[in-house]
């Protein structure tokens, strides 16, 4: 997949600190509904909305006091299909940051991402918080690819899958 | 709802649980989104939904889903925790969620619920 050139569509929210846990759902809906008349299918739909909507929350739950970001876009490959690709960057913090970066090399690490999203659900069971469930669902369930960076305190985490459109839906 | 049933029906902006009950059954419908508004109340609806199943010697809990647009990951996690009370609870009873095939995330994730208690959880629908 290239990746490279102008994106088809692209669309960045940008929060001065983290968002109210009230604007995940109308923003996450806002994406679905945006992509709905162009994607062929779906179920393309709800999985980029499931993978925007856990990314989403994390930033709610885990930033700390400062800016941070979503940015959606969809881009031409050299395949068939296109690639959409939603980025978040948030600063996460201190006391998360172990964990989190702990539970991303483990999820992009692991082999069979069924078996490790059953394996944190069955954890998650008597787990009182932060188990990491809303990446391994991504990751499982999505079928989207996952990717992290830390820039200094900065978390940048890339989900990114292939869609395809609707003849003629774009140019 | 019976009036033996002691299980109300809980509403929040955009969610809400709706029981009803037959014979040793109960029914629960879910309706709108599962998202971070609706985690807490959701989290205890459950433990009490195990409470009157416990008490009322139920043999089976269905779950429609068909009117339930999104579940996040602590939503599903709810589920996921009362799953695993059932499968280790001295008197099982059955799981049985009702889906909608046009909403395609119910299909994966509770697939993933029924790996978690292949003998206690069923999905139909899907």
């Amino acid at each position: 997949m290239s990746g490279d050139g102008t994106p088809l569509v692209s669309l960045e929210v940008s929060f001065g600190a983290a968002p109210p846990q009230g604007m995940v759902t109308p923003l996450c809906q806002s994406l679905l509904e945006l992509c709905r008349p162009v994607f062929e299918d779906e179920d393309a739909a709800a999985r980029l909305r499931l993978t925007a909507h856990e990314l989403l929350e994390n930033i709610v739950k885990y930033s700390a006091d400062s800016s941070c970001e979503l940015h959606f876009e969809l881009r031409r490959t050299d395949a068939g299909p296109l690639e959409a690709r939603i980025r978040t960057r948030n600063v996460p913090r201190a006391e998360n940051r172990p964990d989190a970066e702990a539970r991303l090399a483990a999820l992009t690490a692991a082999a069979d991402p069924l078996e490790h999203y059953d394996s944190i659900i069955a954890d998650s069971a008597r787990q009182p918080a932060g188990s990491g469930l809303g990446l391994a669902r991504i990751h499982a369930e999505t079928e989207y690819r996952l990717s992290h960076r830390f820039e200094g305190d900065a978390l940048f985490i890339v989900a990114s899958g292939e869609v395809w459109l609707k003849k003629g839906a774009l140019p | 709802m019976s009036e033996s049933l002691e299980l109300p029906t809980v509403e929040t902006a955009g969610f809400s649980c709706k029981p009803t009950s037959d014979g040793g059954k109960l029914s629960i419908i879910f309706s709108g989104t599962g998202d971070v508004a609706a985690i807490e109340i959701l989290g205890k609806y459950l433990k009490q939904v195990h409470a009157e199943a416990e008490r009322s010697g139920l043999t089976e809990v269905t779950c429609d889903f068909r009117k339930l647009s999104f579940m996040n990951s602590s939503c599903f996690k709810a589920f996921v925790v009362w799953i695993d009370t059932v499968k280790n609870a001295p008197r099982v009873y059955q799981i049985r969620f009702l889906t909608d095939p046009d909403m395609h995330w119910q299909r994966r994730s509770l697939e993933a619920l029924r790996r978690l208690a292949t003998t206690v959880v069923s999905v139909e629908g899907g």
